[in-house]
């Protein structure tokens, strides 16, 4: 871990536009020293303006505060924070080169000239854009418009480092590639790191806990593996990967739920339920069968097996009871609960 | 063949309708050169009109320049920071001080000129200074300058910009002078070419702001028109063309790189 890495702490933050929404409500969060945190929710969950209120972007509501280490920084301006941030657009200066973007933070902090150089340098090598320090902003892909965009943000040797869905604005294949490169980059750094993204795979990839948000509340925290298999409730369960109800399973207490490469496909009738096949997709490595088990639901059910599922085919299968998600009905709210 | 007409037809009206712009403007211009007019250019070829000019009006020359210059410089100093504060507000308020600002193209200058007179005639020192006409011109210019600038800071998302300069340190004047003028320099730079182009060419309100002392070229230029020789006259308009054509080049050449970005 980064010996300087810093920890962060939010009391009591909330955010109230001027026209009276409240984006966020009322929350706390303890982030540790080198962690990579990832926010994680559906749009308009709030996560984006969390991360502008830590950035400094915007402020939380009176009674609101937050501690960079144990210091104060709720009334510091953002220039003054020492935080590196990437955007969605990446917000490179169109006006500079790639190897003045890269240095305009370290020229704001008047460093030496050979210090300059030395760190621009090193920015370059770690990103692999030697190649295009002299390049102007709009003759670079996207891609490599990222890898600009973190060696900037890198380069001032921040205190914490600011995400703000990086990857979306690109192709599916290049996100792919990008991801594990941050990944690999932020283990390298242990800096501490805050990620925001709809997407629940970018999540898992990257976060040493993710933060699930809806309507401007924190759902969840919890490791990838927690989030996934120890969903708290329904939306988690639901938002993070695909969940099926339990056709044969009732109780007014629980819901329980499994999800779909938890199914094995037994012999017929030795099974915990029966559905008929209403549609297959082929995925090469797997195969995603849809089924209708007479529920008002269907069931969709991940499988590795080497047969040629048919359509109106009948299947027997059965759920190990370790692999069964139960939520209390109470977690879910009512509305969730009258919905299956 | 059809085609073959079709375009010799094209061909030609469009050189006649050139011809006819383009003719005065050539007549107007050897004019000026020439010894006698009515004569034509065999009675020879002369500068002594431009020298004329130049001792008659080479006042008004300056002031125009003049007063083109401090234009330029108020409607910068003015009009910059006003696109970028209505650039960064989206509220009912903002558009309507924009409108305010951007009135003045709308409204005749004879009637801007007559309301600068009925509010401002009476302080006599700033009613008979070329500062009066300043003030017309700034009034008629500034719009151009920032409709210009605005036009520029709402392409790019300069907003975006500011947020990533700010998150690597840089405080406001930091961010405006690296960031927000260099990105908006094509815009300033039309703007500030328009400016002094309009400024400089300025008739309307000028010939209404404008004393004895204070002439302008156009006004100058109106004047010798009604009082001169022809060939003063347009030794006169061809001294204006060589001032003002440099300019919409200029301006041209912007526009053009701009596009092509």
């Amino acid at each position: 871990m980064n010996p300087t890495a810093t920890s962060i702490k939010l009391t009591n933050c909330a955010k109230t536009f001027a026209d009276g929404t409240q984006a966020l409500k009322p929350l706390n969060l303890t982030v540790k020293a080198g962690e990579t945190i990832v926010l994680l929710g559906p749009s308009g969950c709030g996560k984006t303006t969390l991360l502008r209120i830590i950035a400094g972007l915007e402020a939380t509501d009176q009674g609101g505060e937050i501690y960079f280490n144990q210091q104060n920084m709720t009334s510091i301006a953002i220039e003054k924070r020492n935080i590196g941030m990437v955007f969605q657009s990446y917000a490179l200066f169109p006006n500079m080169s790639v190897a003045q973007n890269i240095v305009y933070g370290l020229k704001i902090r008047k460093l030496k000239p050979q210090a300059i150089k030395r760190r621009l340098d090193e920015m370059l090598e770690m990103m692999q854009i030697e190649a295009l320090a002299h390049r102007r902003i709009d003759q670079l892909s996207g891609g490599q418009r990222q890898r600009v965009a973190l060696a900037r943000a890198i380069a001032v040797r921040p205190n914490l480092l600011l995400l703000d869905e990086p990857l979306t604005a690109l192709d599916a294949s290049l996100r792919d590639r990008l991801r594990s490169e941050i990944s690999e980059l932020l283990q390298k750094l242990g800096i501490t790191s805050i990620y925001v993204t709809h997407d629940q795979s970018e999540a898992m990839a990257l976060a040493d806990r993710i933060v699930v948000m809806d309507k401007g509340r924190i759902v969840q925290i919890g490791s990838p593996y927690d989030i996934y298999h120890r969903p708290k409730n329904e939306f988690v369960a639901n938002f993070v990967g695909n969940v099926n109800h339990h056709p044969n399973v009732f109780d007014a207490n629980y819901l329980t739920l499994f999800r779909p490469e938890d199914v094995e496909i037994v012999e017929p009738t030795k099974g915990d339920f029966e559905a008929k096949i209403i549609s297959v997709l082929f995925l090469g490595d797997k195969s995603r069968l849809t089924l209708d088990c007479g529920f008002k639901k269907s069931i969709y059910v991940d499988t590795t097996l080497r047969q040629n599922f048919k359509t109106g085919m009948k299947i027997s299968m059965h759920v190990e009871a370790e692999r069964l998600i139960k939520l209390k009905t109470t977690d879910n709210g009512p509305a969730t609960v009258k919905e299956s | 063949m059809r085609h073959k007409w079709l375009f010799r037809a094209q061909l030609i009206f469009t050189l006649l309708v050139c011809g006819f712009l383009i003719v005065p403007v050539i007549l107007s211009a050897l004019a000026g050169i020439t010894q006698n007019f009515f004569l034509g250019i065999k009675s020879g070829v002369t500068l002594h009109w431009l020298g004329e000019v130049w001792q008659l009006y080479s006042g008004t020359i300056y002031l125009s320049l003049l007063i083109a210059i401090w234009c330029l410089i108020a409607t910068l100093v003015i009009g910059v920071p006003a696109a970028y504060v209505l650039a960064k507000q989206n509220g009912k308020l903002a558009r309507f001080i924009e409108e305010i600002i951007v009135l003045p193209i709308a409204i005749p200058g004879l009637a801007i000129a007559l309301a600068l007179i009925i509010n401002y005639g009476g302080f006599r020192d700033f009613r008979t200074s070329w500062g009066f006409i300043l003030v017309g011109h700034i009034l008629y210019t500034l719009p151009f300058m920032l409709r210009s600038v605005l036009a520029v800071l709402s392409s790019t998302n300069f907003h975006e910009l500011e947020e990533s300069a700010a998150s690597l340190g840089a405080s406001f004047w930091q961010r405006f002078f690296t960031i927000i003028l260099p990105n908006a320099k094509s815009g300033i730079l039309a703007g500030a070419l328009m400016v002094v182009t309009l400024s400089i060419g300025e008739f309307n309100l000028t010939w209404m702001l404008h004393t004895p002392e204070t002439k302008t070229l156009p006004v100058g230029l109106a004047d010798s028109y009604a009082s001169m020789r022809l060939e003063v006259a347009s030794a006169y308009t061809l001294i204006f063309f060589v001032m003002i054509i440099p300019l919409l080049i200029a301006m041209q050449k912007l526009s053009q790189k701009t596009n092509k970005v």
